[in-house]
């Protein structure tokens, strides 16, 4: 019976969205509702999986031939991941019912959720990597057909700005995608990650023959294989890029802020919550047994380096971009980006580590931050979305003062805004404060670095979170909603009446807020948990325990406090109280200017990606075309035209038929032949005896000179 | 192992039932429709009890249901000699269930000259499956050019505006290619002690440079049909000019004996060659598998797509079958191999939905250019789903058995050189320009002008059913693989790998 | 019984049998004539035929060759007497569909008559006289029948042609012959093998000059390039079923008499003579393929194609000594065998069109199913036959030609040959095409037009042997094989 949860908790969804169809035939209603339903069995036994208190780990027979299993894998890691996404999503659900409601084509809609978390579940559940992939294509397929929903392209559905209100084109490139494009974006961006996710799971099987992540964290000798083979570090990198390309790390991040072009709930249970998470999760996943390998072969754990400043990096790199959003929607998105990237930068310095007891420390943080990112993260967007619905614009500049409207979106905007900016006594202070400290224990000579750029982020991340806020929330109402109101005025039956969301859409992030304010709360608590049943889980990977109590590292706190002290009041300064125009200070000064651009053109690299991959490749596949399958056949008919005209007489079909390359050459010979054959075969009778005698004649030769050696 | 000759039966069903078709197609049409189907049918059913006996018996390495050798032709080694391993099982069984859809297809498709039309087919199924079946190789030549003769009338009579052209082109390039292959039996005929065509002899006896001339001669005939590149030019032309129901044909079947010779004499037979120069045959294949994912990329006809994805799918074959012929270790000679003949049977699924529906576009849009479909979503809501559901089969993503296969190949390819792990990146490539497809026809508007026919359900129908085997096999590949992987280990250790 | 018994016999079904045709054609009823005629002939054709096939059955029960200075039986000659015939048999049945109302009948039956008689001769001849006689007695008659219709000068030109050369061949031929008396004091052939065998004149340079000489004649008939240049306008002159009786006829008899004077008589000079005929092999199949592929007349490709099909049979000459003899020369018979059969049935498919259409230029050929559907299937299978597509039975013996080339290790002759034949296929099925394919041109009907009868029935039968052989080929081959290994 408890074998069969882990596999409840992935199939249930799967069937779920297998049915969707069918109940759609019922009724619209009870298709929604079911859908629901089906998300909550999910959870519901997730949630079992903890009060069963032990490593569930079953499995059937897959692929004879090649001795591979399927199964599932519960343990602490897993059943964690696994209750925070089915219940994140779960509520996410709920919150759909009043977000789509009178939408078109919902029966895709609730079939690609449901199949998504299903995958989701997958990948977190699944004791092996094979396994793990089809999930991970999976949660791929369905962000492609959920970004993509409102596949029709309106153009209100666009992310970023058209160029004719105002965007910026960047080398003559608009900066703004339609829904389908933004989904084709997505899981292109993300196959390159996956390829290399693949290149890198193949090769290490062929190592170590096993796709177990048990088996694999058992006997390290394959390690041993690969790093003779030079291929060590290259293999695990490449696994790390699928990590890259579903986490949006950089350089495969720019997918993520143009996937906002789809509903708000998809970026609050794709974008947030769940599949970006599939990355860090791979990482966790991965690293402690990668970390035993370099151990077995004692080499320098570079993976775990590069992990770490790719983190680090990204954080900052989304961080900067975030600063200047002008949709709530991308720069929740930057943000996301910006915080798996602390995420990673935890998980790369809990490598970094010389006995393997401090690995935990990093590992927890890293986890730590997931869970309240995933929900504070959860909770803003559903709540961005519910902004969104009410003003129906995607545009900060288009709200502000909003605070008296939507009282309670307001207060659980803040909570959540606060976790995010790391406020104590919130989820987010405390995760963010385990990961600092874990960056600054780390052992390499650029822990300082890495730190620093960890907090100068936090700065950041503190500014922009005070900018939306304030943009959103205080000051006077935009022109645009004072206009808006006023049609509401005029005459009531106007699509957008200004006003709180309904019910069934604030109940679910307000409960996310509070539930962040009340893990912050608990926060030691909490992290102790997770520190210890972590701990004891790297303990069956054969790493050494160290129980320790919860303490805080006064370096990562006062790093924290920095950040708030320093990006904190010039937010409020700026935005909250409006003192001062944004505006004027960045037109005050050319550099500021310069890098206000640059920074909306995110560094140029979403262009530079368009013009060199896109284009690029575009244009190869054409030379190609051209060059060869066109370039040939041309010259072939050519030569067939040649050909054509040599034997003109031999009548029209000849060319039709003989105009393959292949013939031609024989084409061409065999029409001088003919042509020589016309001029023997004149009919005059002399000539044929002359040709008679002359034929006996080399016959004679040929005997005589008998050059039968030749031939054989 | 049983009294009843069935490959007899099951070459000799279809060939006979044809004349029986035409005969009854020129009393009533509808009646050698109805036929044909129920002969495909009656073939179908056998093909299943076939194989599965096969799969019970677990003997896919040995051949089974032998026939013969019966004296053909006196005292010159042509001898009429049928048998079965996993491979053949499995070709077979496709070849029966393509047999099948394709004559549900014709009934929308083909509305001229039916009875000729419905005898060709049946004559095809018959010698194809003779082609998979036989173990003499004059027998294999025979059945082999058979096989030619449905097929150039096929393109050259219900075909597409360049019929004339195309069915020539066709016929040119593949008999050339298999008449020096027929050299290349030849040779070993002579050159082997005793001297015989029979391939369960052959195997092992045959000296290092006759195995070498004989690849040669057999890659001209195998290669055009896989078809390899730069072999390949008369494939486009083909599918572009054939009708949908028999484009299933060609790329479900026809490209499969290039694949099936390749297996069947190079590594059963010429196993040391294939061993040794293994690194030509896979570059070749890697060649084709990139140049028919780039080539696809710029196509504006939805048909010459479909068919130079096909040609891509085909490289794994080469690619799988000498990666694992020539694989270091017994698992990866195993992935290799036995992908390759997975692949095989996935494709002639997946590559049978595309084409079939491909013509059901063009007979309800009037046109196959991808730039001129619109709005298919609103337009054909039925037609969208299940060309997207097709794509996906083409794209091999991992909710259809083709990702397993492929997975298997690229699996064997890195077994022998970590480099070939490049060949990930064709799935990639894939799947950019099958969702650029999509975007252009599928999703986007829809234009006024512009009415559109959905599909009737029967087609509807017609169409998912390939999808089955494809959604089976993933989660039970064992259906397959277990046949087929004795098979490959013999082959392995047959070319005096796993020492 | 005594070979020359048997032969005088032959002699005498055919005289009688002829004589009793041109007498008949003394009435004065026109419809009398021809028709008596006709039945005459076919009776004198049924009788022998059946005669031959009772030999045979008797020769199978105790085969027991037996020798005169002037004739030898054995079953290499029964064989061929057995093709020749078949084929005349076929010539005669069309000729009453496609010769009916034309002048003069009585003597095309009888000169017929007389030339089949020579080919059987040559079939049994043994003594270089006896074959240049038999030669003679083949070949005059077909002057006379090429130019049967007077009032067309293209058949005038092309019979005139055709005598002149065919003189011109004889006198070569005898010229050989007398060289070889020269040498050897006698004309028998086994005497002419013990006595160059005994005397050191082997290498003699009139040795090689008679067998240049040798070669050329026989190449006359064989339509050996460079000595074919007669056969496309003779073949398009002369009516079509004498065109059939010359390619699928008196051009086997041309091998029979090659494979008794060089296999059987002058053997130890092989390694001149397989060179030579290799090299001319080649140069036969190439140019007859090549020029075939740019023929806009039919006849005329056939013409051509005939002369490939010849190309690919003297592959079986140039590898007739050891080790690959027995297998080049089964590859022979078969071959003559099939060939007659498949070169039979395509002309007098032509015959049919031509009768029917009035031209056989490729145009009348558009869509020709249509309207003649049984003359466009014999003609579909015939030419498939040809090219050597399986399981029809060109494939064979050009299979056992083509192993016969390599294992006498020649295999560039096999290559030439196999390349030969996937250019062949080029006008093949592009006849086939036009035929199924391509949509009627100009004021062709669609409706269909009814087949002359009797044709219809011989090709039919045609397409028959040519199918039933494709499936189960030993029946020849085995028969071939036999008669190959009673040579020694």
């Amino acid at each position: 019976m408890i074998e069969a949860l882990p596999w409840l908790v992935w199939l249930l969804p799967i069937v779920g969205a297998l049915l969707t169809p069918v109940f759609a035939k019922i009724g619209d209603r009870t298709r929604d509702y079911l859908a629901v339903v089906f998300s909550f069995a999910s959870a519901a036994s997730a949630s079992i999986m903890i009060l069963t208190q032990e490593v569930i780990h079953s499995t059937v027979d897959w692929i004879p031939s090649i001795g591979l299993r399927a199964g599932v894998l519960a343990d602490p890691l897993s059943i964690v991941m696994a209750n925070a996404v089915a219940w994140i999503s779960f509520l996410i659900m709920v919150y759909s019912l009043g977000y789509m409601k009178g939408e078109p084509n919902l029966t895709r809609y609730w079939f690609f959720m449901n199949f998504f978390i299903g995958n989701m579940q997958l990948i977190v559940l699944s004791d092996n990597l094979l396994q793990l992939f089809f999930g991970w294509e999976g949660v791929g397929l369905c962000s492609y057909a959920l970004i993509g929903f409102w596949h029709s392209d309106e153009k209100k559905y666009w992310v970023g700005t058209p160029a004719e209100e105002g965007g910026r084109r960047v080398w003559g490139r608009e900066q703004a995608y339609s829904p389908s494009h933004a989904g084709m974006k997505a899981f292109i961006t993300t196959r390159v990650g996956d390829s290399a996710f693949l290149i890198g799971l193949l090769i290490l099987y062929t190592y170590s023959h096993t796709f177990s992540f048990t088996q694999l964290a058992e006997h390290t000798d394959w390690a041993s294989g690969l790093a003779s083979a030079g291929l060590l570090i290259p293999v695990t990198i490449l696994i790390f890029g699928g990590a890259v390309g579903k986490s949006a790390q950089f350089p495969l991040q720019e997918w993520l802020p143009d996937a906002m072009a789809g509903p708000t709930s998809v970026s609050a249970l794709i974008h947030a919550a769940t599949m970006v998470k599939a990355g860090v999760f791979l990482v966790a996943r991965m690293g402690p047994i990668f970390y035993s390998a370099f151990q077995a072969v004692n080499a320098a754990p570079l993976f775990f380096e590069v992990v770490a400043w790719i983190g680090a990096f990204t954080a900052f790199l989304a961080a900067t971009q975030a600063v200047v959003g002008r949709e709530i929607k991308k720069v929740l998105a930057y943000s996301t980006v910006s915080q798996i990237g602390y995420m990673m930068l935890a998980l790369g310095a809990a490598g970094l580590v010389s006995e393997s007891a401090a690995f935990a420390n990093g590992f927890t943080a890293a986890f730590f931050h997931l869970m309240s990112h995933a929900i504070f993260k959860a909770s803003l967007f559903l709540a961005a979305g519910a902004l969104i619905h009410a003003c129906g614009s995607k545009y900060l500049s288009d709200m502000g003062g909003l605070r008296n409207v939507m009282p309670i979106t307001f207060i659980s905007m803040l909570l959540a805004s606060a976790s995010l900016a790391g406020i104590p006594p919130l989820s987010g202070f405390w995760s963010k404060d385990a990961v600092l400290a874990a960056v600054w224990e780390a052992s390499t000579p650029y822990a300082s670095i890495l730190f620093a750029l960890a907090v100068v982020t936090a700065m950041l991340t503190v500014f922009y979170t005070f900018r939306m806020i304030g943009l959103a929330f205080f000051g006077e109402k935009s022109p645009y909603l004072k206009e808006l109101e006023h049609k509401h005025n005029s005459h009531s039956e106007t699509e957008h009446h200004l006003g709180e969301a309904p019910k069934v859409m604030w109940i679910p992030y307000t409960i996310l807020a509070v539930a962040s304010l009340v893990i912050g709360m608990v926060g030691p608590f909490v992290e102790t948990y997770l520190h210890e049943s972590l701990e004891h889980y790297l303990h069956e990977y054969g790493f050494e325990e160290a129980p320790k109590g919860f303490e805080i590292n006064p370096v990562a706190l006062g790093g924290s406090l920095a950040a708030l002290a320093v990006g904190l009041p010039i937010g409020y300064y700026i935005y909250v109280t409006k003192r001062a125009d944004p505006a004027k200070i960045v037109n005050s000064s050319n550099f500021l200017r310069t890098l206000y651009i640059f920074l909306e053109n995110r560094w140029y690299l979403n262009t530079l990606y368009y013009a060199v991959f896109v284009d690029g490749l575009a244009k190869f596949a054409r030379i190609v075309w051209r060059g060869l399958e066109i370039g040939v056949i041309d010259r072939r008919s050519d030569a067939a035209a040649l050909a054509s005209i040599v034997s003109s007489k031999a009548g029209n079909w000849f060319d039709r038929y003989i105009v393959d390359g292949f013939i031609n050459g024989l084409a061409y010979v065999s029409a001088l032949f003919s042509r020589v054959c016309r001029r023997i075969q004149t009919g005059v009778t002399q000539n044929y005896l002359l040709v008679f005698a002359v034929g006996v004649v080399v016959v004679l030769i040929i005997l005589v000179l008998n050059p039968s050696l030749l031939l054989r | 192992m049983l009294d009843v000759p069935i490959l007899s039966l099951l070459i000799f069903i279809p060939i006979v039932g044809s004349v029986l078709v035409y005969l009854l197609g020129r009393l009533r049409e509808r009646l050698c429709e109805l036929a044909s189907l129920v002969i495909t049918i009656v073939v179908f059913a056998l093909s299943l009890y076939m194989y599965g006996l096969l799969f019970a018996s677990k003997e896919g390495a040995s051949f089974s249901f032998v026939e013969g050798p019966f004296n053909w032709l006196g005292g010159f080694g042509v001898d009429y000699y049928l048998g079965v391993d996993g491979l053949s099982a499995s070709l077979i069984l496709i070849s029966s269930i393509l047999s099948v859809l394709v004559v549900l297809g014709s009934w929308d498709l083909i509305t001229e000259k039916k009875p000729i039309y419905y005898f060709l087919i049946l004559l095809f199924e018959g010698s194809i499956i003779g082609v998979f079946c036989s173990l003499n190789l004059i027998l294999f030549y025979v059945f082999w050019e058979i096989v030619l003769i449905p097929m150039f009338f096929f393109i050259g009579v219900w075909g597409g505006p360049r019929r004339k052209y195309a069915a020539m082109k066709f016929l040119i390039f593949t008999y050339v290619g298999s008449v020096v292959m027929l050299l290349g039996f030849i040779l070993i005929y002579l050159f082997t002690t005793p001297n015989t065509f029979n391939i369960p002899e052959l195997v092992g006896k045959i000296p290092f440079w006759v195995q070498l001339l004989a690849s040669a001669a057999t890659f001209a005939g195998f290669g055009v049909k896989l078809p390899v590149v730069p072999l390949h030019t008369w494939l486009p032309d083909a599918h572009v000019e054939a009708p949908a129901p028999i484009s299933v044909f060609l790329a479900g079947l026809l490209l499969k004996m290039g694949g099936y010779g390749f297996i069947r004499v190079n590594l059963g037979i010429l196993a040391d060659v294939s061993r040794q120069y293994a690194w030509v045959f896979i570059s070749f294949g890697i060649l084709t598998m990139f140049y028919g994912a780039l080539v696809a990329m710029v196509q504006r006809d939805l048909k010459r797509m479909i068919a130079l994805t096909s040609i891509n799918h085909m490289g794994f074959v080469l690619l799988g079958s000498f990666a694992g012929i020539s694989a270091s270790t017994t698992q990866g000679a195993v992935y290799g191999i036995s992908g390759a003949i997975f692949q095989m049977f996935n494709h002639a699924a997946a590559i049978g939905i595309l084409f079939m529906l491909s013509g059901y576009i063009h007979e309800q849009a009037g046109t196959r250019n991808i730039d001129e479909l619109k709005g298919l979503r609103i337009g054909m809501p039925k037609t969208a789903l299940v060309l997207i559901l097709g794509s996906l089969a083409g794209m091999s993503v991992p909710i259809y058995s083709s990702f397993l296969s492929e997975w298997m190949v690229i699996l064997g390819a890195i077994s022998v050189n970590s480099w070939y792990a490049i060949t990930v990146l064709i799935p990639l490539l894939t799947v950019a320009y099958f969702l650029w497809m999509i975007k252009r026809t599928v999703l986007s508007q829809l234009p006024e002008r512009i009415h559109y026919h959905d599909l009737r359900n029967r087609a509807m129908i017609g169409l998912l059913l390939y999808l089955v085997p494809l959604f089976l096999l993933l989660i039970l590949p064992s259906l397959i693989l277990g046949v087929v992987d004795p098979l490959s280990l013999l082959l392995y250790q047959g070319a005096g790998g796993g020492k | 019984m005594s070979a020359t018994i048997l032969v005088l016999e032959y002699a005498v079904i055919y005289t009688v049998g002829s004589l009793l045709a041109s007498m008949l054609s003394l009435s004065k009823k026109a419809g009398v004539k021809q028709s008596a005629a006709f039945y005459a002939s076919l009776a004198v054709l049924a009788v022998s035929l059946a005669f031959t096939l009772l030999n045979i059955a008797i020769y199978l029960i105790e085969p027991k060759p037996s020798f005169t200075n002037l004739f030898h039986e054995d079953l290499l000659s029964y064989f061929f007497a057995i093709t020749v015939q078949l084929v005349s048999l076929f010539v005669v049945l069309s000729s009453r569909n496609y010769m009916w109302g034309d002048r003069n009948l009585s003597v095309y039956f009888s000169l017929l008559l007389f030339s089949t008689l020579g080919m059987v001769l040559l079939a049994f001849a043994a003594d270089l006289l006896m074959i240049i006689v038999a030669w003679e007695l083949m070949s005059i008659p077909t002057y006379v029948l090429a130019g049967l219709r007077k009032d067309n000068p293209f058949s005038n030109e092309a019979s005139i042609k055709y005598f002149l050369l065919g003189a011109f061949s004889s006198g070569i031929l005898l010229y050989a012959i007398s060289l070889t008396y020269g040498l050897t004091g006698t004309t028998n052939l086994p005497a002419v093998l013990q006595a160059l065998q005994a005397s050191a004149t082997r290498l003699d340079p009139l040795t090689i000059l008679a067998l240049a000489l040798f070669i050329a004649g026989f190449g006359f008939k064989m339509s050996v390039v460079p000595f074919h240049m007669w056969i496309p306008d003779a073949y398009e002159g002369a009516p079509t079923t004498i065109s059939t009786f010359l390619s699928a006829g008196t051009k086997k008899a041309g091998f029979v008499v090659a494979i008794r004077v060089f296999v059987v008589a002058l053997p130890f000079l092989s390694t001149n003579w397989t060179t030579a005929f290799a090299i001319l092999a080649l140069a036969t199949m190439t140019l007859g393929n090549v020029a075939a592929l740019t023929q806009r007349s039919l006849t005329r490709m056939l013409a051509y194609s005939s002369i490939a099909q010849a190309g690919y049979i003297l592959i079986g000459f140039a590898v007739a000594t050891e080790p690959a003899k027995t297998l080049a020369l089964i590859g022979v018979l078969f071959h003559v065998f099939n060939h007659a059969v498949m070169q039979s049935s395509a002309f007098l498919a032509v015959a049919a069109v031509d009768r029917t259409i009035g031209r056989a230029s490729l145009d009348s050929f558009a869509s020709l199913w249509r309207r003649m559907p049984i003359t466009s299937f014999a003609l579909a299978v015939s030419l498939l036959a040809l090219a050597g597509i399986p399981p029809l039975n060109g494939f064979w013996s050009k299979l056992v030609l083509f192993t016969a080339a390599i294992q006498g290790d020649m295999a560039w002759l096999a290559l030439a040959g196999v390349l030969n034949s996937a250019l062949s296929l080029g006008y093949y099925a592009w006849v086939i095409k036009r035929m199924y394919i391509d949509e009627p041109t100009g004021s062709m009907g669609q409706s269909r037009i009814k087949e002359p009868a009797v044709i219809s029935a011989v090709l039919l039968a045609a397409t028959a042997i040519i199918i039933i052989l494709g499936i189960y080929p030993s029946l020849i081959y085995d028969l071939a094989k036999a008669a190959v290994l009673a040579l020694g």
